[in-house]
């Protein structure tokens, strides 16, 4: 049985047609199910888990990356399977898995093509993406193994990644398919100033890579407490032990999924 | 020539296709002990001890004041320890190296530093050949 839940944004008068077709096409495709619209008021965790104590097993998510993200940690704690219909910007996600906008979508639900995803885990927090740190870097130091890393004076953020989703997808799948989401590992990726500045090219905002190193377990101590942001979302103070979950998430992807995506 | 590219092609940059593991640069410190099963590509500071079952690089801006294992080596930077390659080992005209060496076949560029002793094992039989080359500076 399906579960869709309507992000909040989707209550703007632009979307009604938009979800009207997608509404038309599920019951085309005999994918129907229970309809949730979030509001302030409605806690998108408590909502899945009331669902899921009824027996749901799939939850399609309608919105964009933010909306995905902030299911993560509930999905992760439940055998559930994912599906996404994306709608409106930023859907950079729902691109590297191959998902069209909109009503197309929903033919990707319907054909339920499911691959498992590795899922990180901080503390006690499930994460699909990443987790940042880029304040007071000189007063973090990172443990792995027998070592530990220190930043240098140069390091202004530091990134710990398990599904990586830069902007304009498909110039970026090369360097993305180092932190595939299916390897069994976490990418902690460190980033210094950019110190080369040139007439013609063009800013992008992100700071270049410096150092990659990849593990199963990180743990990021502090001498303070210090914000951990996780799936660009959450926050979490330091120390914080990140590992790769032993659970994975069951998602559903279209056929134009990134090649490293099996 | 180097069996290495420089770090951008080979390594972790925008281009690389997953051939290292871990990519050490210059806005990090490495304290303790480095293993890896994979290539390491050292531009930054290590300090304490390393070692990989494959392929090492040190960068010319890289400083590894450690014992260094790998299975092959190329040294463009500076190293105070001992390195044991079990093959190829290169050091580079900008490399500068205080410890001894042992590796199967060694490679020196004309303006590397080397202090230390240099033991070789023959390739083709299982015998050892020293070179004592304290303070032997190569020009």
């Amino acid at each position: 049985m399906y579960y869709y839940v309507y992000d909040t944004f989707l209550s703007d008068k632009k979307y009604e047609k938009v979800l009207d077709k997608i509404k038309v096409t599920l019951l085309d495709l005999d994918i129907q199910g229970k309809h949730e619209r979030l509001t302030l008021l409605k806690s998108i965790d408590e909502l899945i888990k009331d669902e899921v104590k009824r027996g749901i097993n799939t939850i399609v998510i309608l919105g964009n990356d933010k909306t995905l993200l902030r299911v993560i940690d509930t999905v992760g704690r439940h055998n559930i399977t994912l599906g996404m219909i994306p709608i409106g910007p930023d859907n950079s996600i729902a691109e590297c898995l191959g998902i069209p906008t909109e009503e197309a979508a929903c033919e990707i639900i319907a054909a339920r093509k499911i691959v498992q995803l590795d899922l990180g885990k901080a503390n006690d927090q499930y994460f699909l993406s990443s987790l940042k740190v880029d304040k007071n870097i000189n007063r973090v130091s990172i443990h792995k193994d027998n070592y530990r890393i220190v930043p240098q004076p140069n390091c202004v953020e530091f990134d710990i990644y398990n599904l990586y989703y830069p902007e304009g997808v498909e110039n970026y799948e090369k360097q993305m398919k180092k932190f595939s989401p299916q390897d069994d590992k976490l990418e902690l990726v460190i980033r210094k100033n950019e110190t080369k500045k040139t007439w013609f090219k063009k800013k992008t905002g992100i700071n270049p890579i410096d150092s990659i190193i990849q593990s199963k377990l990180f743990k990021i101590k502090s001498f303070e407490y210090l914000p951990v942001v996780l799936d660009g979302y959450k926050v979490i103070k330091t120390p914080v032990i990140v590992e790769l979950a032993p659970c994975k998430l069951k998602m559903i992807v279209g056929k134009d999924r990134l090649k490293y995506i099996q | 020539m180097s069996m290495f590219k420089n770090g951008n092609e080979e390594g972790y940059g925008a281009e690389s296709n997953g051939v290292e593991d871990t990519l050490i640069g210059n806005s990090i410190k490495i304290e303790g002990d480095l293993v890896s099963n994979g290539s390491i590509n050292v531009e930054g500071e290590v300090v304490g001890s390393l070692k990989t079952e494959k392929q090492l690089r040190v960068g010319e801006k890289a400083k590894v004041v450690a014992d260094v294992k790998a299975q092959e080596a190329f040294i463009a930077g500076v190293i105070q320890g001992n390195i044991t390659v079990g093959g190829r080992l290169e050091l580079a005209s900008t490399a500068r190296v205080t410890g001894d060496l042992q590796a199967a076949v060694l490679s020196i560029a004309a303006g590397a530093i080397f202090n230390g002793k240099a033991t070789m094992q023959e390739t083709s039989g299982g015998g050892f050949i020293e070179n004592k080359a304290e303070e032997a500076d190569e020009e």
